[in-house]
């Protein structure tokens, strides 16, 4: 046996060190074109060469018979504490320093001040009948959403996480940073020194006060256990870094709770938080599906895609809005004039309604009468690359096996049913259109089931939305014959 | 009120290749659940490399978490700059090699009181009398052959053996061992060869028979 290992050449008698060296490399894949012809070509020709990178081999891969051991089943949940623990100690060690160094600034340079602001402070809160509503403020705004939600804060950052209901409301392009607005939460507004609290309860007009005072009372009649819970959920909350992005998806989720049906919301609520959080997964995934479904377009993307691939979709839209926007007066002006669908209107009116118009509404419009702009404009920058990285891994082989222009023909196609999904016609939005139509058309509709009446007025809806013009004499028409087919 | 969001068009390299480094940015943004999924994922293969390298399993775990919480410690400061488990075994390195350090001194200590305490990276040649003793009596299965294999591990010296898990069981290329370990691409290169010369040295009698250590040890009786 050879005590000096590390020079194989004494072993082998003829293998010499750098090209052991090589070897090693050649087998890690690490050598360049040339180095690695050279190699390859010894192999070819040096039988001693060969038995070398033989036996190199082997013994690499006899190191794949060691088994590995799971660690201890506690290891996640004790690292966890150990951080959890650590992180409140570094947050008491600041605090006791910033009480250190406050108290003794104030010792030395303000105790008069410090002692007449807290009598101050302590009197007007005393006098204060709605103390216990300012000190819980917070909460009282907004237990009621931490009822519905029912989770601790690591589950919320779990559902964060799945990024299904955290809805950023704008996108800031400022230079070539970008920022991301969430929606303001009513709880960012709340001061956080008591004083400044009760001056903001006292500024709230009748209407909110009321609301608030309702609120309150409401908070009073729960159990003690319950206050306590949505008092330290608040608190925690609040102490978040991400606070403002946890709020989002606390409002999403709430927001998504109280659609459903009672019965399943309950049935949701009664599993444990890892069971939970798997059904509202497979929920939100049906969900998705079912709107995409609906549009009964083909090659849609498996389930678990649909909803990573509307929020895909969403970003997009949002990052391209400008650039939809501009575009859609010019395609429009175009399409009037080759169809000859009514006179063109100048251009003042078309650019006030690329203004107004629903987004969706213009991306659906564009995809029929531009598809090769927005398809330029979806593949721009590193926009597919963000797809990929979403996409499960069938997806991805699904999209691997055709050509470039198939991946973006079939990515377009997602695109469209997605935003046809998104153009859903609100309740509202078909109140005001039926106000538009002619009173004899309101009549046959009137005459209708509810069922049959809901349904044909979407149908118009959608259909005067498509022809993106407001020509009453021609659309009625249609309505007419499809109403009244002989 | 707004905050700064990677996106897809200023999204680093590193953040849109590796899907760690993504969970490290929610780490860094607070989301103790992004924490959680990176421990889940990488605690196994980093248990069992610090392993390799204190040749202690509760000494392995106890450092592992360590590992992690340095990883914590640092998140408000982290900047993706490689991939993560690059940076993960950075810390791993650093942790492991202040370990080795105290229990190095401790058992030089060892030496002086108890002759019969062994230095924490055994020679060669002290592993090499090992073996020899193993074989005719003690190899029977493959328990024993595991344990020849992490004789032969922990025959090397640290920096081999970190080069060569890295390599081995991270998949790591040199240029991602070099930035772990703080070394050049060419010294990783070095390191790697003489490793595996040295476990090929170590291991030969069982790869060059083809037998099993059970065959080797009947045979090695039937000799003597």
């Amino acid at each position: 046996m050879n005590s000096k290992p590390e020079q194989p050449e004494s072993q082998s008698g003829e293998i010499e060190f750098s090209s052991f060296d090589e070897l090693s490399a050649y087998l890690d894949g690490e050598l360049d074109e040339k180095q690695t012809q050279e190699v390859e070509n010894r192999l070819g020709s040096d039988s001693k060469y060969l038995a070398e990178l033989q036996s190199l081999q082997k013994t690499w891969d006899l190191l794949d018979t060691l088994p590995v051991q799971e660690p201890g089943g506690s290891f996640t949940k004790t690292t966890m504490e150990l951080i959890v623990g650590d992180a409140v100690n570094t947050a008491k060690n600041r605090r006791k320093r910033t009480l250190f160094l406050g108290r003794v600034a104030i010792m030395i340079l303000l105790p008069v001040v410090f002692f007449a602001t807290a009598y101050g402070v302590v009197r007007r809160l005393k006098s204060d009948p709605d103390r216990r509503l300012i000190e819980n403020l917070s909460v009282i705004e907004n237990f009621s959403k931490y009822e519905v939600v029912d989770c601790d804060l690591e589950f919320l950052e779990r559902i964060r996480n799945i990024d299904f209901f955290q809805k950023p409301t704008v996108i800031v392009v400022n230079g070539s940073e970008m920022e991301v607005a969430y929606e303001d939460d009513i709880a960012d507004s709340i001061p956080i020194d008591s004083v400044q609290r009760a001056e903001y309860v006292k500024a709230l007009d009748v209407e909110k006060k009321i609301s608030l005072k309702g609120k309150f009372e409401d908070f009073e009649v729960k159990s003690e256990s319950d206050r306590k819970r949505y008092i330290d959920f608040d608190l925690e909350l609040q102490a978040r870094g991400n606070r403002q992005q946890l709020r989002s998806t606390l409002n999403g989720f709430y927001d998504w709770l109280t659609e459903l049906e009672l019965s399943e919301r309950s049935g949701l609520q009664d599993l444990p938080q890892n069971e939970r959080l798997a059904e509202i997964r497979a929920i939100r995934v049906r969900q998705a599906q079912n709107e995409l479904g609906k549009k009964s377009l083909v090659n849609l993307p498996s389930k678990e895609d649909v909803p990573f691939l509307m929020g895909w979709c969403e970003s997009i839209f949002q990052l391209k809005e400008r650039q939809l926007r501009d575009r859609f007066p010019l395609v429009l002006e175009q399409a009037m004039r080759q169809k000859k669908i009514g006179s063109v209107p100048p251009t003042s009116v078309l650019l006030e309604k690329s203004r107004v118009e629903n987004l969706n509404s213009i991306i659906g419009f564009l995809l029929r009468e531009d598809r090769q702009f927005v398809e330029d404009l979806i593949f721009e920058g590193d926009a597919l690359f963000g797809l990929y990285d979403i996409l499960s891994l069938n997806a991805r082989k699904q999209l691997d096996s055709r050509s470039e222009a198939e991946q973006r023909s079939r990515i377009l196609d997602w695109v469209d049913a997605v935003n046809q999904s998104q153009q859903g016609t609100s309740l509202e939005d078909l109140k005001k259109f039926e106000m538009e139509l002619s009173s004899k058309v309101r009549d046959r509709l009137q005459k209708m089931s509810s069922e049959k009446y809901r349904e044909t007025l979407e149908w118009m809806y959608e259909e005067s939305r498509k022809s993106q013009i407001s020509s009453q004499s021609w659309w009625e028409q249609q309505i007419e014959k499809t109403l009244d087919p002989n | 009120m707004s905050v700064s969001e990677s996106s897809l068009q200023k999204a680093s390299k590193y953040e849109l290749l590796d899907p760690d480094v993504r969970l490290m940015l929610q780490v860094r943004e607070g989301s103790a659940a992004a924490f959680e999924a990176l421990v889940e994922k990488h605690q196994k293969r980093l248990v069992m490399v610090l392993e390799h390298l204190v040749s202690d399993r509760t000494q392995a775990e106890d450092l592992a978490q360590d590992v992690f919480l340095r990883v914590y410690r640092a998140r408000e400061r982290y900047v993706p700059t490689a991939k993560f488990s690059t940076w993960l075994y950075t810390i791993t390195h650093n942790v492991a090699s202040n370990s080795i350090r105290k229990s190095s001194r401790r058992k030089e200590i060892n030496l002086v009181t108890s002759p019969s305490g062994s230095m924490p990276v055994r020679p060669l040649d002290t592993m090499a009398k090992d073996k020899s003793n193993l074989m005719p009596t003690r190899l029977a299965d493959q328990k024993e052959m595991e344990k020849v294999i992490r004789d032969a591990i922990q025959s090397l010296g640290p920096r081999q053996r970190m080069a060569m898990l890295l390599s081995k069981y991270e998949g790591m290329s040199y240029n991602e061992i070099a930035e772990s370990m703080e070394l050049t691409t060419q010294a990783v290169k070095s390191l790697l060869s003489r490793a595996r010369g040295n476990l090929k040295e170590l291991l030969a009698p069982y790869l060059n028979s083809g037998k099993s250590a059970r065959e080797l040890e009947r045979e090695e009786g039937e000799a003597s």
